[in-house]
């Protein structure tokens, strides 16, 4: 399984042997199941016992662990508990995408998270992935597919962005500030990660004044 | 599996008390409330918390028949919230494993 090899290995000894933890969306629909809420909106920095056992049992199973949930919470008891919920935390990041760099403040209006019912809407849709290639992955792996269609559709926008910047900056009534490439676009780059392109070097020389002809 | 108990004594009846997470984590929905977190934090615990976590301690070994959640609330009153509390804690304490033993102290060298 390559979400295995992918992610950052988080073990934790039960059932005679260790097993390696992954937090994949199936994990999460069986958390969903178990708990009846919804498992993208599960926080595991103060869980309550009833989530905390339905995380332990599903990563288990997913790991191929023999185990039933009764099972799963009597490794919870006293002593035991805090490095397992440790382990499972670890998991949780492991397979969870890095925070953005720049965090957007916390407000009403703020998106909230997915749904599972949203996330597997975008991996067959835009992603095209079968449900098992889905259920398989951790939401990390499924972030950098993401990321990388986003990428994509930059460079695809940017292509037509181009082709219209440049056909207004040269028409007949064009503006006085020419427009940029960048404007065209559906999903733009953040300002301060824009790539280097053909326009960008033109609109750079364009700025260097001319030397005046040696007399 | 051999739970050790911790009892609870209100108007002369005698109640087992046991930790056990599964009981906790059968409880919660029952009780409405994150029994977990009341545990962590015993000093900041609410009423519905520790009626919860009496109501879980006592469904391990239960009484017959088996109690209700308001029947477990209605044994927490002014004159009996002390020694509830003292019961849940030591229920939670003989839940703890035991300290494994020192190893045996090294022999003096011979003279």
């Amino acid at each position: 399984m390559i979400a295995r090899r992918l992610t950052k290995p988080v073990e934790l000894w039960a059932c005679g042997r260790k097993w390696q933890l992954l937090i994949t969306h199936r994990v999460l629909l069986d958390i969903g199941e178990l708990t009846g809420m919804d498992a993208m909106r599960v926080n595991l920095a103060r869980p309550s016992a009833l989530v905390l056992r339905a995380v332990l049992f599903a990563v288990l199973r997913e790991a191929g662990a023999v185990i039933s949930l009764e099972g799963a919470g009597g490794m919870l008891q006293p002593g035991a508990a805090a490095s397992i919920r440790a382990s499972l935390i670890a998991a949780w990041r492991a397979s969870m995408p890095d925070p953005e760099e720049e965090e957007k403040p916390v407000s009403a209006s703020a998106e909230p998270p997915l749904t599972a019912l949203e996330a597997w809407a975008t991996a067959r849709y835009d992603l095209r992935l079968s449900d098992e290639e889905w259920l398989s992955m951790t939401p990390r792996m499924l972030h950098a597919l993401s990321q990388h269609r986003l990428e994509s559709m930059r460079w695809s926008e940017l292509m037509m962005g181009v082709l219209c910047a440049h056909t207004v900056n040269h028409s007949f009534s064009a503006p006085k500030k020419p427009t940029s490439p960048r404007s065209y676009m559906l999903h733009p780059w953040p300002e301060n990660c824009l790539p280097v392109y053909g326009e960008t070097l033109i609109s750079v020389v364009a700025d260097v004044p001319k030397k005046r002809k040696a007399k | 599996m051999n739970m050790k108990t911790s009892t609870l004594t209100i108007d002369d009846k005698k109640y087992l008390l046991a930790y056990d997470f599964n009981s906790i984590a059968e409880a919660e929905p029952v009780a409405g409330c994150n029994l977990l977190a009341a545990l962590e934090n015993l000093n900041a615990i609410t009423a519905a918390q520790l009626r919860g976590l009496l109501y879980a301690a006592m469904v391990v070994t239960p009484p017959d028949p088996a109690p209700t959640l308001a029947q477990a609330g209605d044994l927490i009153r002014l004159d009996t919230i002390e020694t509830v509390t003292l019961a849940l804690a030591e229920a939670y304490q003989l839940s703890m494993p035991e300290p494994a033993s020192p190893p045996d102290e090294p022999l003096a060298p011979n003279a």
